[in-house]
């Protein structure tokens, strides 16, 4: 009693305290970062719990978690935490969860996560990303809170003066310092994961911070510039407006009303004066305005110039403007703040910003609020915290009256916009800050933190399994020895698990196989002797029976094999393994199996049977592979052993079934025979007739009855009666004709055959008459016509011959005879091939060509006796007569025909290679198109322009050819696509791109006459090189063009200032200077096109040729070069390495010009401050001049084409000129017998040197004749 | 800042034309800027936010004068700028060149300077700018 009453009492107390310090717990949390808070109170929930209870503990959450209504103003934190106390409570209580961290994890992640979300999101309608990291939060924050009060709880039990209080209040058992360890080890990871990654939001949450303040910083300054330039152009609007006012006189120009409107909408004044009169001018009032504003603030406003200034009115704040003009005239702008605040939206609104605005007047009260958000809709005044963090409360108040939640709003940045005294700041809420943050971790520690929860409860329950496992492995090792102890229970802290016993009794089991095993050893000796013997008559029984001819299968008295023989495997096709315990039906085809077992039922209930001891029957069994058998069966009884078995005896008399049928149908064929032969038909035995047919009795006119018996030679009655007599004693197969008389005497001709076959295993004779008399009529017909044919061919006019099938000649008339110059005598029998000229593949084989020309025309070539080849026109028909085949051939003789065709051919071939060859040669293209649109002819230069060979093209039509251009058409493709079939085009012009870019030019024709068009011929030429050139030139002529006008625009406008207006001396002379140097800019230009135009026409007069010192030449180009160089810092140097004279023989002024030229060359496509260098050198023969320069360089395709004309390399492009310079410096060396040698890096520099001849060597050559 | 002055720049690789204009436009009540290529032109505009702009065609460097004309016409700070392109080809197919780049005027090398003056005029006005011109001999135009 007294325990109960302390311990009630103990209770109460501990009651109080854990919802004491869970308050305290929850009202002194600390804010981790961004708002969140950290609640210690479910500590002390979960230690009231453990000793209160489920349900006192549950009570305890709900009053401890109470707080976080008034701290977050809305009830589901504590739905959240109060669940956490009663599941957790359930779980610990009533399941057989014993673990308050696992406990709790499993709430949080099955009931915990999913409530907060459900709550947030769709109660508080939260974002997502809000409540993921709310959710985040609290489940961290009641595990670790349980991790805690667990770790609490251990503190307190060793702490002994409590320990023995508390044991009053234990439900459960001790704890070792293991499970401490473990439980700890377990929890440890989550820890320091969670410090990192908070660490880790920490700076990722002050970078975004930093992200958030630049942004406010720029936005900030856009709308600065914006609003200074929208408040000065409006000061300068109203000033011009002034002016238009005061200046001008006229009160109703169309300007002055535009802006009017224009300045109006933004400002409600705009007052003009000065400072001495005061306002003069309205020029712009808004009534409102001007009334709150009274001529006292007015006069203020005007007395400084260029003023700026607030001021508020009523409580309404004002911005003005005073600016000065030109005259001293004053204009002041008013604007309300709300006209600055619209200026600022906009400004906004354009940049896209997502900030608020607040204005503050000079003492930092709010004056108006502004941006994109709900700010605007407050429009109290408010102070704000200097510090920047938090607004004031009351602000707040107001803000979260708004409808958001808790949003804090943060000064990410301080931005005074300075409109003397009227600042505004920006802001943002901390909200979008936070989601920023949220969005980029939220997932990440949602993931992290499931993850980690898992892996806890995971190393939680393995760390239980592998603790039983352990204890069932150690238990199954003892029991296998021999001690005999079944029942140990292992201490390992708590209750054993449920796996024991099944492994106790299991082992059991084995020690009591054990002991048997042993015996059965024991025996083993003498049971093998008697297997040994009894294995022994097996054997010898099994081949007896393996070698008797019919199968034999033994089945017990149920019809189950037992054992079958080697034959029944051969003629089922099991194996014997296979039919050992198979029913015996398996054997029996699908129509007996019934019946077999049905049999074998019957036997067994009334021991009576048909089958059974009665001899054989004819079945059909089943093979393995479902082929029916015909089977002969016996089936005896057997007593073995006491055990009723069937032994059945079978045989495959398949064969023998088959040969009855063969035989049965040979009789039946026989009969057929008989019955369909149109012959008489006789079987004789000795002379005598034993058997007939219907036709022999029509045929001799005896009835059926005279006919059996009587003597064939009787019947047969023929008029040479030896003759039948000869013919059978001769024993030939071959048929005889003879004739027979009839009944009546009459004789008509037969034809006999005398036959000895073999039927019924017996030798048989018959006897084949057949009545030929119509044949015979035929033939007699036949051979009349014949001889009449024969004689029409011999007189034919044409040439006719036949042979037989070998070839050999039968016939030859007398017009082949003329022809050929062959005697009909001298021809009849000789093969005829030897004669005629075939094919190699018909010669070989005659037969074959007789085949091949059968009702045919063919050309056949002969020899002519004399050797002169013939050719004839043939029709081969083949005729069957009497069983010979001839073969006639009818001709026409067309030996000079045929000439004339071999002599044409040729000429043909010979004009078609002549025509080939000039179209081989040709360097353009040509197609030949037929009237089908397809193409019949391409030479070779379409393939090397196109790219199509000729196996290509000829499988295409024109369609195709047409669609293949297309493809790879760059340039013109619509004209190329609209060419119609049948028209004529001129000169049109493409590119293609493939194999190589080039322009073509397709002209086509028609082939036609007066009535038809045959096909058409496409031409096309190459006109790429063309295309380019005229491209080049036109480029150069408004090159030229503009590089004339440009010194002529100076030229003319200085002029025309200088004719205009008065400039002193200094001035006159510097213009006139342009105007001249102009001027000989443009007598250079028009020089070169002059040159231009010389080489063109290639005029030689224009060069004297002299003994010159290049030296002089070389140093009075480096001089007047130097002082385009010094324009451009370059440093000219020339070297000369020689004293002596360097004489050469050529034009002086050219040379000059060339060698200027390379030099201008190096100058202009260098770079300011490089240097340009000139080296002579003076050789035996040769005298060089190298001009090296550090500028811009050519690529190797570039270095080829210089001095091309009007080639310019790319990269010149902006630099000017014409792209002569080099053709000419080519063209005066090349005049020289000189040579030029261009070496170029591209990006590094050139060296251009120009290479002539001493003068002593120039002689040499001239007086040679030149090179 | 006073806003209400005329700011005008031209652009172009040849001094001499550059001190044409500038000598031609010295009779307006105008600041002139000068740049000599397309970069230090975009230089110029950003800082002083001239109204108008003459531009040269041709000019060394990767950007010709129609490229510039299309960067400032594209670009919603200048595109209220009043371009005027100078060029000395005279061709049909440069003029629909220019043309086609929106600037607002066209102008071909040689040009007298009244052409040049009226041009100007004229997009001062557009500009609303006060454009008071003097020439020494004493008339004055507005």
């Amino acid at each position: 009693m007294t325990n109960e009453v302390t311990t009630r009492s103990v209770s109460i107390k501990f009651f109080f305290l854990m919802v004491v310090l869970g308050l305290l717990g929850n009202i002194f949390s600390p804010t981790l970062f961004f708002g969140i808070d950290y609640l210690f109170g479910s500590v002390f929930t979960m230690l009231a719990l453990r000793f209160l209870g489920w349900k006192v503990g549950a009570l305890t959450g709900l009053i401890i978690s109470s707080y976080t209504f008034y701290l977050w103003g809305h009830p589901y934190a504590i739905v959240s935490f109060f669940l956490e106390a009663l599941v957790v409570g359930f779980l610990v209580y009533k399941t057989k969860i014993k673990d308050y961290v696992i406990a709790d994890i499993l709430f949080w992640l099955f009931v915990g996560f999913p409530v907060v979300f459900f709550c947030y999101k769709n109660v508080l309608s939260l974002e997502t990303s809000v409540v993921q990291i709310i959710a985040l939060k609290q489940t961290v924050n009641g595990v670790v809170n349980t991790v805690i009060s667990v770790l609490l709880y251990i503190a307190l039990l060793n702490y002994k003066h409590y320990s023995l209080l508390l044991q009053a209040l234990c439900a459960n058992k001790h704890w070792q310092l293991s499970q401490l360890l473990r439980t700890l080890l377990i929890i440890f990871p989550l820890i320091p994961l969670m410090v990192v990654l908070i660490a880790i939001n920490k700076s990722n949450y002050e970078s975004i911070l930093k992200e958030e303040r630049e942004y406010i910083s720029q936005t900030g300054n856009y709308v600065e510039a914006h609003l200074s330039s929208s408040i000065n152009n409006h000061i300068n609007e109203a000033k011009y407006l002034a002016k238009l006012y005061f200046d001008s006189g006229q009160e109703e120009t169309k300007n002055r009303n535009e802006l009017l409107r224009e300045v109006n909408a933004i400002t409600p004044v705009v007052v003009a004066g000065n400072a001495e009169n005061g306002v003069e001018k309205y020029l712009f009032h808004s009534d409102n305005t001007l009334e709150m504003i009274q001529d006292e603030v007015l006069k203020k406003l005007f007395s400084e110039p260029e003023n700026k200034l607030s001021f508020s009115v009523d409580g309404k704040f004002f911005y003005s403007l005073v600016d000065m003009d030109e005259r001293s005239r004053r204009v002041l702008t008013i604007y309300p703040v709300e006209a600055i605040h619209e200026i600022v939206n906009e400004a906004l609104s354009h940049h896209n910003a997502e900030v608020d605005i607040l204005f503050l007047s000079p003492d930092a009260k709010v004056i108006s609020l502004g941006g994109l958000s709900k700010l605007s809709d407050i429009h109290e005044t408010h102070s704000i915290d200097e510090t920047g963090l938090f607004l004031e409360p009351n602000l707040q108040e107001d803000l979260s009256k708004i409808g958001s939640w808790n949003q804090s709003y943060l000064f990410v940045d301080l931005k005074f916009i300075n409109l003397t005294d009227l600042t505004f700041r920006l802001l943002q809420p901390t909200v979008e800050l936070t989601s920023k943050v949220q969005q980029s971790y939220g997932d990440t520690l949602l993931f992290t933190l499931v993850i980690i929860l898992l892996l806890v409860l995971m190393a939680k329950l393995v760390s239980n399994k592998f603790e039983t496992y352990l204890a069932a492995w150690s238990q199954m090792l003892n029991t296998l020895t021999i001690d005999k102890t079944h029942s140990s229970v292992i201490k390992f802290g708590h209750e054993p698990s449920d796996l024991t016993p099944l492994l106790v009794s299991f082992a059991h089991l084995l020690s009591i196989i054990n002991e048997e095993k042993k015996k059965l050893l024991a025996l083993n000796g003498d049971y093998k002797k008697a297997a040994r013997q009894s294995l022994n008559n097996e054997l010898y029984i099994t081949e007896v029976l393996d070698n008797i001819n019919d199968g034999i299968v033994v089945s017990d008295v149920n019809g189950v094999i037992k054992s079958v023989n080697q034959k029944i495997s051969t003629i089922f096709g099991y194996s014997m393994e296979e039919l050992v315990g198979t029913p015996s039906s398996t054997l029996s085809a699908h129509a007996y199996k019934d019946a077999h077992n049905n049999g074998i039922k019957r036997y067994n209930k009334t021991q009576k049977s048909k089958f059974v001891n009665h001899g054989s029957v004819e079945a059909q069994g089943l093979t393995k592979l479902g082929k029916t058998l015909d089977i002969d069966i016996s089936v005896s009884k057997l007593v073995l052993q006491n055990e009723v078995n069937f032994i059945a005896v079978i045989r495959d008399i398949s064969l023998k079934k088959e040969y009855e049928s063969q035989l049965h149908q040979a009789n039946r064929r026989m009969a057929q025979f008989l019955a369909a032969s149109t012959d008489a038909i006789l079987f004789y035995d000795n002379y005598k007739v034993v058997d007939f047919n219907d036709i022999a009795i029509e045929l001799f006119g005896y009835s059926k009855a005279q006919i059996i018996g009587k003597d064939i030679f009787e019947l047969v009655n023929l008029e040479d009666p030896a003759t039948l007599s000869t013919y059978i004693e001769a024993g030939e197969e071959t048929s005889i004709e003879c004739r027979c008389l009839n009944n009546s005497g009459r004789p008509f001709p037969v034809e006999l055959i005398a036959k000895t076959i073999t039927f019924e295993n017996k030798l048989k004779q018959l006897l084949i008459v057949k009545d030929i008399s119509i044949k015979k009529a035929n033939e007699a017909k036949y051979n009349a016509v014949r001889k009449e044919n024969e004689l029409l061919i011999e007189k034919a006019n044409n040439p006719i011959f036949s042979v037989n099938t070998q070839g050999d000649i039968i016939q030859w008339n007398r017009s082949v005879e003329d022809l050929t110059g062959w005697n009909k005598k001298e021809i009849t029998g000789i093969n005829i091939s030897s004669i005629i000229n075939l094919e190699p593949e018909l010669a070989s084989n005659f037969e074959h060509f007789l085949q091949k020309v059968r009702n045919t025309k063919y050309e056949l070539r002969l020899k002519s006796k004399t050797n002169r080849e013939l050719t004839i026109l043939v029709s081969v028909v083949s005729v069957d007569e009497q069983n010979n085949q001839t073969v006639i051939f009818i001709g026409q003789d067309i030996t000079e025909i045929d000439d004339y065709r071999k002599k044409s051919k040729l000429a043909a071939k010979q004009k078609e290679s002549q025509l080939n060859t000039i179209f081989n040669l040709s360097p353009d293209a040509y197609v030949v198109i037929n009237d089908v649109s397809q193409i019949v002819f391409a030479n070779p230069a379409f393939t090397r322009l196109t790219g199509y060979d000729g196996k290509q093209y000829t499988d295409i039509d024109l369609v195709g050819f047409k669609q293949l251009l297309v493809q790879n058409c760059i340039e013109n493709k619509a004209q190329l696509l609209n060419i119609k079939d049948n028209e004529e085009v001129t000169d049109l012009r493409f590119s293609i791109n493939h194999p190589q870019p080039v322009t073509l030019s397709l002209t086509s024709k028609l082939i036609k006459n007066k009535n038809a068009t045959f096909g058409s011929v496409w031409f096309l030429r190459d006109v790429t090189h063309e295309t380019k050139v005229d491209k080049m030139k036109s480029e150069f002529l408004s090159t030229a063009a503009h590089e004339l006008r440009t010194p002529l625009a100076s030229i003319l406008g200085f002029s025309d200032l200088l004719l205009r207006n008065k400039y002193d001396e200094v001035e006159q002379d510097e213009l006139l200077n342009i105007i001249n140097r102009q001027s000989l800019n443009l007598r250079t230009l028009l020089n070169e096109l002059l040159d231009l135009a010389k080489i063109e026409a290639n005029n030689t007069d224009f060069y004297s040729m002299n003994k010159v010192d290049i030296k002089d030449v070389v140093t009075s180009v480096s001089t007047d070069m130097s002082i385009l160089a010094k324009e451009k810092q370059i440093t000219l140097n020339h070297n000369i390495e020689v004293k002596k004279p360097a004489y050469i023989y050529g034009d002086k002024e050219k040379l000059g010009q060339a060698i200027t030229n390379v030099v201008s060359n190096a100058i202009k496509y260098s770079d300011n401050g490089t240097t340009v260098n000139i080296l002579l050198t003076v050789g035996r023969s040769e005298i060089c001049v190298a001009v090296r320069d550090e500028g811009i360089g050519m690529t190797k395709e570039e270095m080829a084409r210089v001095g091309e004309r009007f080639y310019r390399a790319e990269k010149s492009g902006n630099i000017p000129g014409t792209g002569l310079g080099m053709t000419i410096v080519k063209e005066i060396i090349a005049r020289h017998k000189g040579s030029i040698d261009i070496d170029s890096s591209y990006g590094e520099g050139s060296t251009i040197k120009i290479c002539l001849p001493t003068f002593s060597n120039s002689i040499l050559i001239k007086e040679e004749g030149g090179k | 800042m006073s806003g209400n002055e005329l700011r005008i720049l031209i652009v172009d690789d040849n001094p001499d034309l550059r001190k044409l204009v500038r000598m031609t436009l010295s009779y307006l009540d105008a600041a002139v800027y000068e740049a000599k290529n397309a970069e230090e032109a975009l230089q110029v505009i950003t800082k002083e936010y001239p109204q108008i702009v003459i531009l040269d065609v041709m000019m060394p460097g990767k950007t010709d004068g129609i490229e510039v004309c299309r960067q400032i016409k594209s670009s919603i700070e200048m595109k209220w700028m009043y371009v005027i392109l100078l060029s000395a080809k005279g061709q049909e197919r440069d003029i629909q060149k220019g043309l086609s780049a929106i600037c607002d005027a066209y102008l071909v090398k040689p040009f007298s300077p009244l052409e040049l003056i009226g041009e100007v005029e004229k997009g001062a006005h557009t500009q609303e700018v006060s454009c008071a011109i003097t020439f020494e001999t004493g008339s004055t135009i507005i």
